[in-house]
């Protein structure tokens, strides 16, 4: 069964500069949203069940995800909620969020919060929240809001990573969100530092699933070193970027 | 210059409203009165001072707390609704022109499709901005507050004091906003500060300047020196007393068909017995001719038990009265033989009294003086209560041909139609310019809040006076006397 990947909050807005910001749509936020998803998904399937039988994640189409909800809500209503489903329907959510589905960032907000209580345990679970919280307050209307979800959202993100540092994933979510915040949350820098880890953790265990989600974060990697004017780990990243995808 | 002085100020501010035409607009009876033009543009600019506060209160709440794309609308709808304001009564508010134009740019931004993220950092602009206008009015030795309320006729240390809180409130508010970011305290810290600032600025205007606010021990008037008596200073005291006393016993002898003769020690023993049971609600004041005391007065604030020193003495309820506004009383008014026709010292001892009662808030000032004073009292604005004066029942001494009458005097009145040439209304200048300003302001913000109905500042003396009777004549019928006249009046105008 193919999976969806987990994509962090795109906050498009003082990124590089107010040109790229102009040059902003919701169909890039969906694109770019939707292959990070799918690459981080593509690793999750074992956390979240593959027994389950619900519709594989592996699509970021909003109809398939809507279909993988409706199923989801439907077992959840007809029997005792499983902390399995409510991770399910929680992960496709946050996905559909990522979509710029309207709404979705609360549905997602609100399950994974009732999956976080039957397990407040499990990482995977405190992760996505968190990132579902980045994307309320990414959608919120007001200042406060928005600032006060996204920092939620960050505290679980983090709670996460200590929790488990040797774990790929939450390191993988974490980076991703970091580097799609808006410049006013001084997050560069942490997302260097995860994307870094990512990068070692890969070296020493070379996971074939990885080499797609890690040439994004290469590129990203390379970006990042662009910016702080260290050009020749920046080359080297965006070779190893180059590599990944040729792979 | 000469309204660096707010003395000066005040003064000017005062002469000029002479030329206005206030007390014929007056009406007699009870009722909201018609305003000069004058006096009409002092109570917008109050109105509108507040008007202003509660804008910039909800502007600086819609910034975070509503929708990004839409509250630069609501703002500069706002702004454009006070500015407006501003320039019908011929005001022309720099910074809110600045802000017009700031809020202007803010929409043409979020017009533009730029995403509404970046409005983040327009919170130290705003800031920043307010913060560079401010302290450049400040160098230019006029207050930016100036603009928003009675102007140069206000109390110019309020306006310094107003100008420098909102300076440090921007400057501070500028670097927490962005020094916080991304913590929640960038929008919480400045927004508390901004709310600091309006209700700050609130009270500066309708409360307390303290310590700038804060009435002089002692104060000197041409030539003379008053000084309010603490009443720990048993020399002031002593002087207070005997010099009072002295000059009631010369008035006695002058004025009473009595043989008896009285003891000074034994009627300065009883007086002080009877005064010092009403501290802290009695402030005594004396006057020096360098060291010769030559006048006092005291003041009285309403007792809980023991009420008003006339109410008290004469055994005659003021309750009607007192639920038309907050009543004081002016008493102990003496001066010694030799300063008689002193204006300046007489002036000088109102002027203690009734800053004083100003800054109690007391609106109604009452006395309870000597038949035969009547006529100095009625020049300063009283009006007999009754029709004859009563004996003077003094510590049980009563002593034929010394008769007391209580008079009644609407501070308020003086205060709120600026334009008056009603009685007393001449020595207006003589008032203290934060208590006369504050006491205007509260005027007008009641009368605003009263709508149809009239305030305190509409009850004339006459008014007043039948009031007093009628409920007077009410409990010598034994009539109900649960509403009073005043109470019962109001509600009939409504």
């Amino acid at each position: 069964m193919a999976a969806s990947l987990p994509a962090a909050p795109q906050f498009p807005g003082f990124r590089d500069s107010m040109e790229a910001m102009k040059t902003y749509s919701n169909k890039n936020r969906c694109f770019i949203g939707a292959l990070v998803s799918l690459m981080v998904f593509a690793f999750l399937s074992p956390a979240l069940g593959a027994e389950c039988s619900i519709p594989p994640y592996s699509t970021m189409e909003r109809q398939t995800l809507q279909e993988v909800v409706k199923c989801c809500e439907r077992e959840i209503r007809n029997n005792v909620p499983e902390f399995g489903k409510l991770k399910a329907l929680g992960v496709a959510w946050h996905n559909l969020a990522v979509c710029g589905v309207e709404g979705a960032p609360n549905n997602a907000v609100d399950v994974l919060e009732t999956a976080r209580k039957e397990n407040s345990e499990d990482m995977i679970v405190l992760s996505y929240l968190g990132s579902s919280y980045t994307m309320k307050g990414r959608d919120s209307l007001c200042a406060f809001n928005m600032v006060r979800y996204v920092n939620k959202g960050l505290e679980y993100l983090d709670r996460a990573v200590e929790k488990d540092r040797n774990n790929f994933i939450l390191h993988l979510i974490r980076g991703l969100n970091n580097f799609d915040l808006p410049i006013m949350y001084k997050r560069r820098d942490d997302a260097y530092e995860d994307f870094l880890i990512l990068s070692e953790m890969y070296k020493k265990n070379p996971n074939p699933n990885f080499t797609r989600i890690m040439g994004d974060v290469y590129r990203k990697l390379s970006t990042i070193l662009k910016e702080k004017g260290e050009f020749k780990k920046a080359c080297h990243f965006a070779k190893l970027a180059d590599q990944s995808k040729q792979e | 210059m000469a309204h660096r002085n707010p003395a000066n100020k005040f003064r000017s501010y005062r002469r000029r409203f002479q030329l206005s035409t206030g007390k014929d607009e007056i009406k007699e009876g009870w009722g909201p009165s018609e305003y000069s033009p004058a006096e009409k543009r002092q109570k917008r600019v109050v109105l509108l001072m507040v008007g202003n506060l509660a804008i910039g209160l909800i502007s600086f709440f819609n910034v975070y707390f509503t929708p990004l794309k839409t509250f630069w609308l609501v703002n500069l709808f706002l702004y454009l609704f006070i500015y407006r304001k501003y320039r019908r009564i011929g005001i022309r508010p720099n910074i809110m022109v600045g802000t017009i134009i700031l809020y202007l740019i803010i929409g043409s931004i979020t017009l533009a499709g730029i995403p509404v993220t970046w409005i983040a950092f327009i919170a130290p602009c705003i800031y920043s901005s307010f913060a560079v206008l401010a302290i450049v009015s400040i160098a230019n030795r006029r207050p930016f507050t100036l603009a928003y309320t009675l102007g140069e006729e206000d109390t110019l240390s309020l306006h310094w004091t107003t100008s420098f809180l909102w300076t440090v409130l921007y400057i501070t508010a500028a670097i927490s906003s962005f020094i916080f970011i991304p913590h929640l305290s960038f929008i919480l810290v400045p927004f508390g500060l901004m709310v600091i600032g309006i209700f700050s600025t609130l009270f500066f205007h309708f409360h307390s300047l303290w310590p700038i606010s804060r009435l002089p021990e002692t104060f000197e008037y041409k030539g003379y020196t008053f000084f309010r008596i603490s009443p720990d200073d048993k020399k002031k005291v002593e002087d207070f007393y005997e010099l009072l006393i002295q000059q009631y016993l010369n008035e006695h002898r002058r004025h009473s068909k009595s043989d008896q003769s009285l003891s000074l020690e034994e009627i300065k023993k009883k007086y002080r017995k009877g005064d010092e049971k009403r501290i802290p609600y009695i402030h005594r004041f004396i006057a020096y001719d360098r060291d010769v005391p030559i006048g006092t007065v005291c003041v009285y604030i309403d007792h809980p038990v023991w009420g008003l020193q006339s109410e008290e003495k004469s055994g005659i309820s003021c309750d009607s009265i007192k639920q038309c506004g907050r009543m004081g009383e002016i008493g102990k008014f003496s001066v010694a033989r030799n300063y008689r026709y002193n204006q300046a010292l007489i002036k000088g001892l109102f002027k203690c009294a009734l800053d004083y009662l100003l800054s109690q808030g007391v609106v109604i000032v009452a006395s309870y003086s000597f038949n035969y004073t009547t006529a100095m009292w009625r020049r300063f604005g009283f009006m007999p209560l009754l029709e004859t004066a009563i004996p003077h029942p003094e510590n049980n001494m009563h002593i034929e041909g010394s008769q007391m009458m209580p008079m009644i005097m609407n501070l308020s009145r003086m205060i709120f139609y600026s334009g008056s040439d009603a009685d007393g209304a001449k020595d207006r200048h003589l008032l203290n310019s934060y208590y006369a300003s504050r006491t205007f302001k509260r005027l007008v913000m009641k009368d605003f809040f009263l709508r149809s109905r009239s305030g305190v500042q509409d009850i004339n003396e006459t008014r007043l006076v039948e009031i007093f009777r009628k409920d007077l004549q009410n409990t010598e019928t034994g009539l109900d006397g649960s509403q009073s006249p005043c109470c019962a009046t109001v509600s009939r105008i409504s």
